[in-house]
């Protein structure tokens, strides 16, 4: 296990962030945290990553401790998150040197990471010149440079647009296959479903389902429903009881069926339907 | 050491170098000392007449004073107050570098600038150099220097912001630079300026300007080894407050 969490909680006042969670991320592994805002998610990176003491549990890092992480922990792992800053008076390239020699990366990793993140063209200007997508993009390089074990990722990708969304997500399915594992923070359920291997649903610091996105949708497939296009053009929805199943295949034995479609949840369905909130709230 | 630790600490060093040349309010400490002792030389050129070492003293004081007391706390308040401001102090720690790789990294300049600007004082405030016992002298500002560096660094590391890092100075710089120069003046400020580590420095150099011996004090080697070790302390414990959140 590279991510271990056993019974974490953490209390603001009295608010409580996080109510017991528990889950793993095993090697060469994508798994999600998928919430909505304030539910808990960028408390549980801070956690784990040993930047803010847990109310009661554990958790574990690479097999330590995550209170008592030291700098051999810090130097097989990577971190990108709203607490994450760059040096604005430098420009891109030099912002990467001084980690490339802090974490003895060959200096021309710099040059195809910056590429990989689409800022090769930004090499030389200042980073506090940089818009918001390209200073977190800047942040993302700089975490995967020492080609981490695992790497955390806060909402990578809040307020980046589509196409480079697109290829930071082939850059995280890249790493993936170079073995680095991710956590990664989202509330896009898209992203989660495209992206994770396993994922947890969390909903005000309580985990609410966790598992492959498919094993969660297909749990609460509870009513089975098809929707179909007939050949003449009708839209027509079948749930499952004998009464439709039979209809349904009258139309399919007649070969009147144009398009069909199961209608199993999605995951912002699970959520809903388990919380009553949505995962935009 | 490891290796690790000094290539680490290293870089610290170097990324240090980069960022305080672009930092202008940090640079504006130490050039203003050279700068106001040369005023200040220029200012009293009139009066030199005869036995000029007093004066010429004093003008030399006012630069290291000025040097000790708020170049090298600055230099080393504001660069670490942005760091902490801007998120980057952060992703140095999450980044495998650890407490004392960062205070060496951070110090370095600071202390090597203070260093060479209290003797580039001495040129030129036209003192009679061979009057100066140079081994003590050296002794004292390095030290001094030393001290002066790491209250920037706690002060920085104790400050929100840039601007309350600004703030937090002020006291101090006051009192380290000010109540040293004006020690002779005032009887209380003399008996004060005895327990600072700047105030140590100016006792040396009146001492030389009048043809006599200075040795360090019990009492005097007590303030200075005080000032060493209490400001690593708590330069130590905040650090890691820093970086866990409670
Ligand atoms: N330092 C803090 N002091 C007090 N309350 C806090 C602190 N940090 C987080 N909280 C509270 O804990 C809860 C969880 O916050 P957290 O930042 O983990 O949410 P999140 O899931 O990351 O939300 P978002 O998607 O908006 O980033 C929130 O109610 C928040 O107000
Ligand atoms: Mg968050």
């Amino acid at each position: 296990m590279l991510l271990e969490l056993k019974h974490v909680s953490r209390r603001f006042g009295n608010i409580t962030a996080l109510n017991g969670i528990s889950f793993t991320v095993g090697e060469g592994e994508i798994f999600g945290f998928l919430g909505p805002s304030g539910s808990g998610k960028t408390t549980t990176i801070n956690i784990v990553t040993g930047q803010l003491k847990p109310s009661s549990g554990v958790s574990y890092v690479l097999g330590r401790d995550s209170q008592s992480i030291d700098q051999q922990i810090y130097e097989q792992i990577g971190i990108v998150s709203d607490r994450s800053g760059v040096y604005e008076r430098l420009n891109v390239y030099d912002n990467l040197v001084v980690f490339a020699e802090i974490l003895k990366v060959p200096k021309d990793r710099i040059d195809y990471y910056l590429a990989k993140v689409g800022l090769a063209d930004r090499k030389k200007q200042p980073a506090g010149k940089l818009s918001k997508g390209q200073k977190q993009r800047l942040i993302l390089a700089r975490a995967i440079l020492h080609k981490p074990k695992l790497l955390f990722l806060d909402e990578p990708t809040s307020g980046l647009d589509p196409t480079t969304v697109r290829e930071i997500h082939e850059l995280f399915l890249e790493l993936k296959a170079q073995g680095t594992s991710i956590f990664l923070t989202t509330h896009n359920m898209e992203e989660a479903t495209k992206l994770c291997d396993r994922l947890a649903l969390l909903d005000r610091g309580t985990i609410i389902e966790q598992g492959s996105p498919r094993e969660i949708c297909l749990r609460h497939n509870t009513e089975k429903r098809f929707r179909l296009m007939t050949t003449a053009g009708d839209e027509l929805e079948f749930g499952s009881t004998a009464d439709e199943y039979d209809r349904l295949c009258r139309l399919l034995m007649r070969h009147e069926v144009e398009t069909i479609h199961s209608c199993e949840p999605t995951l912002e369905d699970v959520f809903v339907k388990v919380t009553g909130n949505s995962l935009t709230r | 050491m490891k290796s690790h630790f000094w290539r680490k600490t290293l870089a610290v060093i170097k990324l240090k170098a980069k960022m305080l040349l672009g930092n202008t309010a940090a640079l504006t400490g130490p050039l203003m000392s050279i700068a106001a002792t040369v005023l200040l030389k220029i200012l009293y050129a009139g009066m030199l007449e005869g036995d000029n070492s007093a004066i010429l003293t004093y003008v030399l004081n006012f630069g290291i004073s000025f040097n000790l007391g708020l170049g090298a706390v600055m230099m080393s308040a504001l660069p670490l107050a942005e760091d902490k401001e801007k998120h980057t102090l952060r992703s140095l720690m999450t980044s495998s570098v650890n407490g004392l790789q960062f205070f060496i990294g951070s110090i370095f300049w600071p202390f090597v600038i203070t260093v060479g600007v209290n003797y580039i004082v001495i040129f030129v405030s036209g003192v009679d150099s061979s009057r100066i016992n140079m081994v003590m002298f050296s002794l004292l500002t390095v030290v001094s220097s030393l001290i002066s560096g790491k209250l920037g660094l706690l002060l920085g590391i104790y400050a929100k912001s840039q601007v309350n890092a600004n703030n937090l100075m002020m006291p101090f710089v006051m009192v380290l630079s000010l109540v040293p120069t004006l020690s002779t003046l005032n009887e209380t400020l003399g008996r004060i300026s005895n327990y600072l580590y700047t105030g140590i420095v100016t006792t040396m150099l009146n001492r030389y300007s009048e043809g006599l011996e200075f040795r360090l004090e019990i009492s005097q080697v007590l303030v200075l080894a005080l000032c060493v070790v209490g400001i690593s302390v708590l330069f130590v414990v905040k650090y890691r407050k820093i970086l866990v959140s409670e």
